[in-house]
């Protein structure tokens, strides 16, 4: 088969319109299937947040369904269910996102309810207070009483310690504690504006009809303004970090490995993807032929570059197997890295990668809603917008072995390094 | 071979018994094939908990013509890998190709089902994996839970034992028990293929024929347990775990149901969806994370199962608000049992039910599925939109008595994982509790 008909079809067409308040919206029409996504997104997450209130992002997600001048404290839930379809929303470092996936003919009455509950956000203070402590038993489940939450949570930390990216997305339990109405009302009104904010629809749709029902629901709500918000930037980092900490009911050692590379829009983003591939991404994947099944260390692991808009982490995390030690790993992992930055790929491990990219890429236009995530977080995170998903996918076919050995090279150095060990800490049993 | 309609698809049968289902989706030129074996953890023989695991994932470790390594290159040249999914009745193998690409993934399965070398030496890695899998699961509390949950609710049926094994049943296995039991369940009569996406369902037929063109065996049963399919005596009581470690206790309460081809099935599943199977519009989830702000996740389950299958009420929560976790919970599986289902609940079910239909067969991943299952469980062709059909015309009657009938309260198996000092006297509040030891 030709390179052409491996090809996946890019014909993804977005259309893109701007109300007069400003507010944003991408639509991809698609008459194939009955259904449709809506997806509202906020460039506002963890990045966003202050010292102090760290978690006011991820609480306000959880507030965005407990009722509006027009609906009850959980009526969304109700209806989204009555009309046959699902919903959901999470936070992560750079936006909060919102989705509900319904039949087509649901279109006017759910624009109706989002258009609701972005101008009128009622936010009753007993709700509110019950709300707050079911997330505060999510942070004991994610990251308290979970042995890699926790590891996680101490990992990014020790690697970013000016930058919004080193504090939790869920919060910390002090900030959780003391977090008040005032606080969500605030960052709500900061953000939840149309100036700053996005709607994706994907699925069976007029979109003629679709703009003039956004229009007619939302075009009324006041602009506001688009958050001219300063990121502090992380300061350059001398030398690698190292720090062991201990916990309590974990039973094997771990260790996490995290380089600091470049923000989603540097040119770099696109073969530091292509490397994760190309070291994890299935059983042919270097780091399992080697590190799980070779020379059997770890018992599991991760390897992950998840593009953000600053310079974000990449993360090798393992769970070591029984009595092997820490310090292995991590130098199987270096060792791995130098011969790539070395001698660039194993021969056929870049052109494997790059139809596992091209494969990944077409079934994740299988849904509405997988589509909808796609578009919306390219949106909000690159300067390029949505299009930087098509682009990104084009660029992949680009690169060569020497794109991957540079980027090795380049990003996988001391200086951009934090390695934190975890040790089981022996308590009474 | 002959070739008959199934639903949007079709059904064909190869010389052997292996059942092939195929069904068009031509939208992306892309193709999934999930393939299902009756070779689920049910049929490890007695003191061979896991044997089934092991071979699954031993199935990777290399065929007679392809060693581990080429095996994975293999897979990986078609930018795909081979997905393995233990379970307690199938095991599962699945992969997603180009549509291109379909023969040489049906060739590569197939070597993979039937072909296995299973080495020695990766028998010894994989047996080792698994050990240190289960070493990493005492850390969480949630798989503390389920092991202790089936250990105790399935006392002496097939579900009791971990899907993974034990220690002591994973250190009795031989390469000699892996050879022996993949001869008996891996066998065409046993294996059902699902194949759905750019493909018409003819030439799926022919590419499924060619690929499997080898020689089957026999079937012939399994020396497993899953000929005694005894309904499990209820085992009522509350049973602890301590977990030193834990900020907050994790609870599970059920026992064992239907079977998933049980006629009360669906009105079960609808008086499960109100009650806890809704996410965050159900009954337990409402009175445990909306209203009181117990939990992050509180609902409750009906898991499809070739015998009885659990039901069961879960949570995490505060040590201090376990036991009012525990007594709201039970209150909803009273009143599901007792008051007739409002017409407004049933309404919103069967709506709910109805408008999922696209979104359950949105992927080929989702169309392979179904497939799948229809076959498994014998639900026959549509059967997603026939049981739309039958919860439509079910009276809010039907559902209760299917609650009455099938979820006992009273009965249930309490488990309970947490901190000793802070939890165990207050669970006395709802009766005698016994502490077991952690898996």
């Amino acid at each position: 088969m030709s390179r052409a008909d491996a090809a996946p079809s890019l014909a993804l067409e977005v259309r893109e319109a701007r109300l007069e308040n400003g507010l944003t919206l991408l639509l991809v029409p698609d008459p194939a299937v009955p259904v449709f996504t809506i997806m509202l997104w906020v460039p506002a997450g963890g990045r966003n947040e202050r010292p102090g209130t760290t978690g006011v992002s991820h609480y306000l997600e959880h507030c965005y369904s407990l009722g509006s001048s027009r609906l009850a404290p959980r009526e969304i839930d109700r209806l989204v269910q009555r009309l046959g379809g699902g919903k959901n929303a999470f936070t992560d470092h750079d936006y909060t996102a919102y989705y509900e996936s319904l039949p087509a003919h649901a279109l006017e009455r759910i624009i109706e309810v989002e258009a609701d509950r972005l101008a009128t956000l009622a936010l009753p203070e007993d709700r509110l207070r019950s709300e707050l402590d079911v997330v505060r038993e999510e942070r004991r489940l994610r990251i308290d009483d979970s042995v890699a939450g926790f590891h996680n949570e101490r990992l990014m930390a020790a690697a970013y310690e000016r930058h919004p990216y080193g504090r939790p997305v869920i919060g910390s339990a002090e900030d959780l504690a003391r977090m008040t109405r005032e606080d969500v009302l605030a960052y709500y009104r900061r953000h939840y504006v149309p100036a700053n904010v996005t709607f994706v629809l994907v699925g069976c749709f007029d979109e003629a009809r679709a703009v003039d029902l956004f229009r007619r629901h939302l075009g009324g709500i006041p602009a506001g303004t688009r958050p001219d918000d300063v990121i502090e930037p992380e300061p350059p980092q001398p030398a690698e970090r190292r720090l062991t900490v201990t916990k309590q009911g974990a039973k094997l050692p771990r260790t996490a490995l995290l380089w600091k590379t470049v923000g989603g829009d540097h040119p770099d983003a696109v073969p530091l993807a292509v490397l994760e591939t190309v070291l994890a991404h299935g059983d042919a994947s270097l780091f399992e032929r080697v590190l799980r099944r070779a020379r059997q260390l770890v018992v599991d692991h991760s390897t992950d570059y998840y593009s953000l808009r600053d310079p974000c982490p990449f993360t090798y995390r393992a769970e070591a197997r029984p009595g092997v030690e820490l310090a292995a790993i991590e130098e199987a992992v270096e060792a791995l890295l130098a011969g790539i930055a070395r001698d660039g790929p194993e021969p056929g491990a870049l052109e494997r990668a790059k139809k596992q990219i091209e494969l990944a890429f077409l079934a994740g236009l299988e849904s509405t809603s997988a589509r909808a995530r796609a578009i919306g977080r390219y949106a909000v995170t690159s300067a390029r917008g949505w299009r930087w998903l098509i682009e990104f996918v084009e660029r992949v076919r680009a690169v060569g072995p020497d794109d991957l050995a540079r980027v090795v090279a380049t990003y996988f150095v001391p200086e951009r390094r934090t390695v934190v060990r975890l040790l089981p800490e022996e308590g009474a049993a | 071979m002959r070739v008959e309609p199934f639903g949007d698809g079709v059904r064909f049968v190869l010389p052997g018994g292996l059942t092939v289902y195929a069904q068009r989706a031509p939208r992306l030129p892309i193709v999934a094939v999930a393939a299902a074996v009756q070779a689920g953890a049910a049929c490890d023989p007695p003191g061979r908990a896991g044997l089934s695991t092991m071979t699954v994932e031993l199935l990777r470790a290399g065929t007679e013509r392809l060693d581990e390594e080429a095996l994975a290159r293999a897979f990986a040249d078609l930018g795909t890998s081979l997905r393995t999914d233990r379970g307690q009745d199938w095991v599962d193998l699945s992969a997603r190709f180009l549509a291109a690409d379909l023969d040489r993934g049906l060739a590569l399965l197939a070597e993979v089902l039937l072909r296995p070398a299973f080495p020695a030496d990766k028998v010894e890695r994989v047996r080792r994996e698994l050990l240190a899998e289960r070493e990493s699961g005492r850390a969480r509390a949630e798989e503390i839970l389920v092991e202790t949950f089936y250990r105790v609710a399935y006392a002496g049926h097939p579900y009791e034992f971990p899907i993974q094994g034990t220690d002591e049943t994973l250190a009795a296995i031989s390469r000699a028990d892996v050879v022996r039991f993949h001869a008996e369940t891996f066998v065409a009569g046993r294996t059902t293929i699902a194949i759905a996406g750019d493909i018409e369902p003819e030439r799926a037929a022919d590419a499924v024929g060619r690929a499997f063109a080898f020689p089957l065996a026999p079937a012939r049963p399994p020396a497993g347990g899953e000929g005694a399919p005894p309904r499990p005596r209820p085992r009522p009581g509350v049973f602890f775990v301590h977990k030193p470690d834990q900020s907050q206790a994790h609870l599970r309460m059920g026992h064992p149901a239907i079977p998933r081809a049980h006629p009360d099935f669906d009105a079960l599943l609808v008086a499960n969806y109100v009650l806890g199977g809704a996410g965050l519009s159900s009954r337990i989830a409402e009175t445990v994370r909306t209203r009181n702000g117990l939990a992050y996740a509180a609902g409750s389950f009906l898991v499809p199962r070739r015998l009885a299958g659990p039901f069961a009420a879960v949570a995490q929560t505060r040590s201090e608000t376990c036991v009012r976790a525990i007594e709201l919970v039970r209150a909803e599986i009273e009143r599901v049992r007792s008051e007739p289902l409002p017409e407004e609940d049933l309404d919103t079910a069967r709506r709910q039910f109805a408008g999922s239909l696209p979104f359950r067969l949105e992927t080929v991943g989702h169309k392979a599925g179904a497939l799948l299952e229809a076959a498994l469980y014998d639900l026959g062709p549509r059967h997603l939109e026939r049981q739309i059909e039958r919860v439509s015309a079910l009276a809010p009657e039907e559902v209760r008595a299917a609650a009455r009938a099938h979820l006992a309260p009273e009965q249930a198996t309490i488990v309970v994982v947490g901190e000793r000092a802070a939890l165990f006297e207050r669970l006395r509040a709802l009766g005698e509790v016994m502490e077991v030891p952690p898996p």
